[in-house]
């Protein structure tokens, strides 16, 4: 197993210093609110998932046994509460996806305004396919493709078997493709 | 702006893969808490530790109360069975 890079940190919270855990505040909120977001759409209800992620994890320290390493447990704490989020909303009847504005613009983009507007419409796409992915696909491939973690640590955070991982993260690709062939001129039926 | 596949090289496939995690990544790279976010945040965690502590504190309250009331009882005990002993040997 990789040596966890929080170790140290946990350590030192887990014996009530509270600087360590701010530490460890400091270290993980950007990153955990990037994946809610990337899940919820809503930045209000994702910062509040990202709040009681950390709120959690402050008060289960004391029994985090350092099986697995700490950023894997924070992660799956904030993908259950993203899930719970995702279910209330359900139950409300609200609406799944929040309009598009609630995610950052991407950078300013340099080019012809052909190209331009290609790519915005590609990004839209990516958008538009992403949102009607199942929840696990969702997760799977933002934890690969924004979070950059590796299969093994996808299947820990997402308890599941590795070739599962593997398939959600090319499920998750073939979807995405799909709704972008017509866009980029690229043969339908031809398999990447 | 993202790199679109060109479809004279080759493989495609990986190219629309590249592309579609550029985009991801692209979509939440601006991403910051809002700016009240941390200051709510500490002030949970402020009021989760004192909550903490206050619960520690009644708990080693509880704690030190008992131990009073054990040393009483053994105090009472102990001049129970002085008194006893006194009357025994009385």
């Amino acid at each position: 197993m990789k040596v966890d890079p929080d170790r140290e940190l946990v350590e030192r919270a887990r014996a009530g210093e509270r600087a360590a855990f701010d530490q460890l505040v400091a270290r993980y909120q950007r990153r955990l609110l990037r994946l809610v977001l990337r899940l919820l759409r809503d930045q209000a209800e994702a910062e509040d998932v990202v709040q009681e992620t950390f709120l959690k994890a402050y008060r289960a320290l004391p029994r985090f046994r350092g099986e697995a390493a700490f950023y894997t447990w924070l992660y799956r704490i904030a993908l259950n509460g993203a899930r719970n989020a995702i279910l209330r909303r359900r139950q409300r009847g609200a609406p799944h996806g929040v309009a598009p504005s609630q995610l950052p613009a991407p950078p300013p983009e340099i080019g012809t305004p052909e190209s331009m507007l290609l790519s915005k419409q590609v990004m839209l796409a990516i958008d538009a396919a992403l949102e009607a992915l199942p929840l696990e696909l969702r997760t799977a491939i933002v934890l690969r493709e924004i979070e950059g973690l590796s299969y093994e640590e996808i299947a820990q955070i997402m308890e599941c078997p590795l070739g599962t991982v593997r398939s959600r993260i090319f499920r998750a690709r073939e979807a995405i493709a799909r709704r972008l062939r017509p866009l980029l001129d690229l043969p339908v039926d031809k398999r990447w | 702006m993202i790199l679109l596949p060109d479809e004279d090289e080759e493989p495609v496939g990986a190219q629309v893969n590249a592309m579609i995690g550029n985009a991801l990544r692209q979509s939440v790279a601006d991403v910051e808490p809002s700016p009240g976010f941390a200051a709510r945040l500490t002030a949970a965690l402020d009021t989760l530790e004192q909550a903490g502590h206050s619960g520690r504190a009644a708990e080693d309250a509880a704690g030190q109360a008992a131990d009073k009331n054990e040393q009483a009882d053994g105090v009472t005990l102990g001049v129970r069975q002085g008194s006893k002993a006194e009357e025994t040997a009385s």
